[in-house]
């Protein structure tokens, strides 16, 4: 009975293409109330486009199911969705005018009429008459201002106005979904902006469900009910604007979303969070000593003279931005962007505040980087696809290795560890990257970078496996980098219990 | 006085080209064509005989049946394998359309009288079946005419409007009557002249496949060249002309005009 409620509802939906390994949607769940704007946000490559063209019906989830109104429609062909898409290059026939491109699905629609048949009443499928077609082809046109051009060749048209014939192509058939997918794309910025609200006014208007695809987090913030913030075929965050904005759920969402500082901070006693060395009074409630990600918006940052804010600080650099000044001042090693109307010079001095309500505090995805692995017969560790050099004698305190490359412990008992499993832990600032591709075993690929003051904290991806990566030099998201842990660094804690690994 | 070059005088070797192979033979073809061969004076004898003739005639209607049948056996056949070989999802590379290619690589001569042995060693050569065998031969000759224009329009077709179109609710059909028909038409006109224009004047392929049982308008010219008539001959040359020269133009009726710019013809 619930399920009435919401128009489409997606259910962990996955999808691989044939030719690819990895996963480019991955459990996505998501329930849409019918008339709800609500937009997929996310860098190119986070699988939103794969989602929308799911429920377009151009691509078949590997796994999951997709609901319309309460019935599965994933594997419906796209023709048969009463769902209409806005492409990102707009697709229209170029061998038709413009009346005729809108005219398009109205012409191939037939309607049930209840028609007189040997005196009893049937129900007859028929085209819509000429007349109709027109009327509601003129009705469309006006929507997206474009009445004068029926007759106008496709090519003739501004990409504005193409944009324009795109959205009335697939409004004029009534849907009960529309999508789009990066429709503003093409557009230059004061276009862009314009068609912004128009699509707005437009969705308010017509009262159906918009689904909108696009990398532009401010076009996200201005149109949405609803974000979903997406990164590497996850969905990181479902919310309002304003909930996505003030509380990120993780630092990802932080960075894409608006601009940001983001620390590693540890909680203190009496609700304080330590980060750029100092304690930070704040108001969510968090566990003692745990290790959190904060985030602290430019503009929340309030700029004092020395020795009046919680810590001092030097202007590093400053920017004009039309209403207010941008600066980056150095907190210690840290760098604090932050926003004022005040016009300071570079190399002030100056004291930096927060009130407590502007410390977004934010559960870390990961403080540790934690595999499965097991001994091989040489005493490697082999994870992530490759037999790493480690120390074994951890494995039992005292013990050592014999000639024969068996475990001796302290007691001179003896123990063949190969094949034993174990769990292997790597801190974050232990994982080297190096650009040295050619010298490395093991390589992966830059999928995920935030800075946070100090340093970067990279997702790099080996075929099947991630390395989470702080470090203070920079590389850029798609880089390949080759990744090499010291032997000392790799931590290992054995599953099972020693002894039946006994000779 | 000196010699200043300028990039026109570049054109001459192809102005010299033009003159040389086209406009003078159009002018000699025109001229035999309007001479009598015993006296050398101008009349339209040829003209008179060519029409008071039914055979002559018969010949040519005979003729642009087989250019129309071969031109739409070869739009029936190429257009799916164009189809097939323009999706990647099918085709993921180019070996298979270089297979369509290579036999043009081989001697025609010789390509042909492979065929006609063929068909005779499976019982449907050219003595029981001419106008089987030389549709066969004329088919195989010109279908990779066919399938290279169509296939490089399709290779530029953006497969976006096939989703746009099915998005709108038509179904594979309609999509392919209503958005790739239209979008492939220059190919499909430039496939359709390439492979008439050619057809309606040969004769080689007919002679050998059909075992001189059929004889095309082609062969009908080549006679007359080789019992020395050449005004007769050069009378019909003419109107093979001519109907190609409408052939064109109809079908430059069928595409726009922006199409027909971007088509081989």
């Amino acid at each position: 009975m619930e399920q009435q409620d919401y128009i489409i509802e997606l259910r962990n939906v996955r999808k691989k293409f044939d030719d690819a390994d990895d996963y480019v949607v991955e459990n996505f769940n998501l329930k849409v109330k019918k008339g709800e704007f609500v937009t997929f946000l996310g860098p190119s490559g986070c699988g939103k486009t794969t989602t929308l063209r799911m429920i377009a019906g151009f691509d078949t989830p590997t796994e999951g199911e997709i609901l319309l109104k309460g019935v599965d429609i994933s594997k419906l062909p796209p023709y048969k969705r009463p769902i209409n898409t806005v492409f990102q290059k707009y697709a229209l026939f170029p061998t038709m005018n413009v009346f005729d491109n809108v005219a398009f699905g109205l012409k191939i629609k037939k309607v049930p009429v209840k028609v007189k048949k040997n005196g009893q009443e049937v129900v007859k499928m028929v085209h819509l008459t000429k007349d109709i077609i027109k009327q509601k082809v003129q009705k469309a046109l006006e929507i997206v201002d474009l009445e004068q051009f029926e007759t106008r060749d496709i090519q003739t048209l501004s990409g504005g106005q193409q944009q324009r014939v795109a959205i009335a192509r697939a409004i004029v058939n009534e849907p009960e979904i529309l999508l789009l997918d990066e429709p503003l794309g093409a557009l230059d910025l004061k276009m862009r902006k314009e068609m912004q609200l128009e699509l707005k006014e437009m969705h308010r208007k017509l009262g159906i469900t918009f689904i909108y695809v696009t990398h532009d987090q401010e076009e996200a913030l201005t149109m949405s009910d609803t974000i979903v913030v997406m990164s590497d075929g996850f969905i990181q965050q479902i919310g309002e604007p304003k909930q996505i904005y003030d509380e990120p759920a993780n630092a990802f969402v932080a960075d894409f979303i608006g601009e940001s500082n983001i620390y590693s901070g540890t909680i203190f006693p009496d609700h304080k969070v330590k980060i750029l060395n100092k304690l930070f009074p704040m108001v969510d409630d968090f566990p003692l000593h745990e290790k959190v990600d904060v985030v602290l918006r430019p503009e929340d940052i309030i700029i004092s003279k020395p020795g009046e804010g919680t810590v001092d600080g030097v202007i590093k650099s400053k920017i004009f931005k039309g209403i207010h000044y941008q600066y980056v001042i150095m907190v210690g090693k840290n760098e604090v962007t932050a926003q004022s109307t005040l016009s300071l010079p570079v190399d002030e001095k100056v004291s930096i505040s927060i009130t407590p309500e502007n410390i977004h505090i934010m559960k870390r995805d990961a403080t540790i980087n934690a595999y499965d692995g097991y001994i091989t017969k040489n005493n490697k560790v082999c994870f992530a696809e490759y037999d790493w050099e480690c120390d074994v004698t951890q494995l039992l305190k005292g013990s050592s290795i014999d000639e024969d490359g068996y475990l001796v412990g302290p007691d001179h008992k003896k123990y063949d560890l190969t094949d034993a499993e174990v769990k292997v832990d790597v801190d974050l600032n232990k994982v080297m990257i190096s650009d040295n591709v050619d010298e490395c075993e093991v390589t992966g690929q830059i999928i995920q970078m935030v800075y946070k003051g100090d340093h970067y904290q990279y997702l790099v991806r080996n075929e099947n496996d991630d390395f989470i990566v702080e470090n203070e030099w920079t590389w850029n998201e798609g880089d390949i980098v080759g990744v090499t842990i010291n032997k000392e660094d790799i931590k290992l804690k054995l599953k099972g219990d020693i002894k039946q690994y006994e000779l | 006085m000196s010699f200043r070059f300028q990039r026109k005088y570049l054109s001459i070797p192809y102005i010299v080209f033009f003159l040389l192979f086209i406009i003078v033979p159009i002018f000699l073809i025109i001229y035999y064509a309007f001479t009598d061969k015993a006296t050398g004076n101008f009349s339209f004898i040829n003209l008179v005989h060519f029409f008071s003739d039914m055979t002559n005639i018969n010949v040519l209607i005979i003729s642009l049946v087989f250019a129309l049948a071969t031109t739409v056996i070869c739009l029936i056949i190429g257009y799916p394998i164009a189809y097939i070989l323009a999706n990647k999802k099918f085709n993921k590379n180019k070996v298979i359309v270089m297979l369509f290619v290579m036999p043009m690589w081989i001697n025609f001569i010789i390509r042909t009288g492979a065929t006609r042995d063929l068909l005779t060693w499976i019982g449907l050569g050219g003595g029981t079946h001419p106008t089987f065998a030389t549709l066969v031969g004329l088919v195989y000759n010109y279908l990779p005419f066919t399938v290279l224009p169509l296939y490089s329009t399709m290779l530029k077709m953006d497969r976006s409007l096939i989703e746009a179109s099915a998005d709108l609710g038509a179904n594979p059909v309609q999509t392919f009557i209503k958005v790739v028909i239209p979008m492939t038409m220059p190919g499909i006109v430039s496939a359709c002249t390439m492979v008439f224009m050619p057809t309606i004047s040969s004769y080689v392929i007919s002679d050998l496949l059909s075992e001189y049982n059929i004889v095309l308008f082609g062969s009908y010219i080549d006679l007359y060249f080789n019992q020395a008539n050449w005004n007769f001959g050069a009378f019909m040359a003419l109107i093979m002309l001519i109907l190609v020269g409408i052939s064109v133009v109809v079908t430059r009726k069928f595409s726009k005009e922006e199409n027909a710019r971007t088509s081989l013809w």
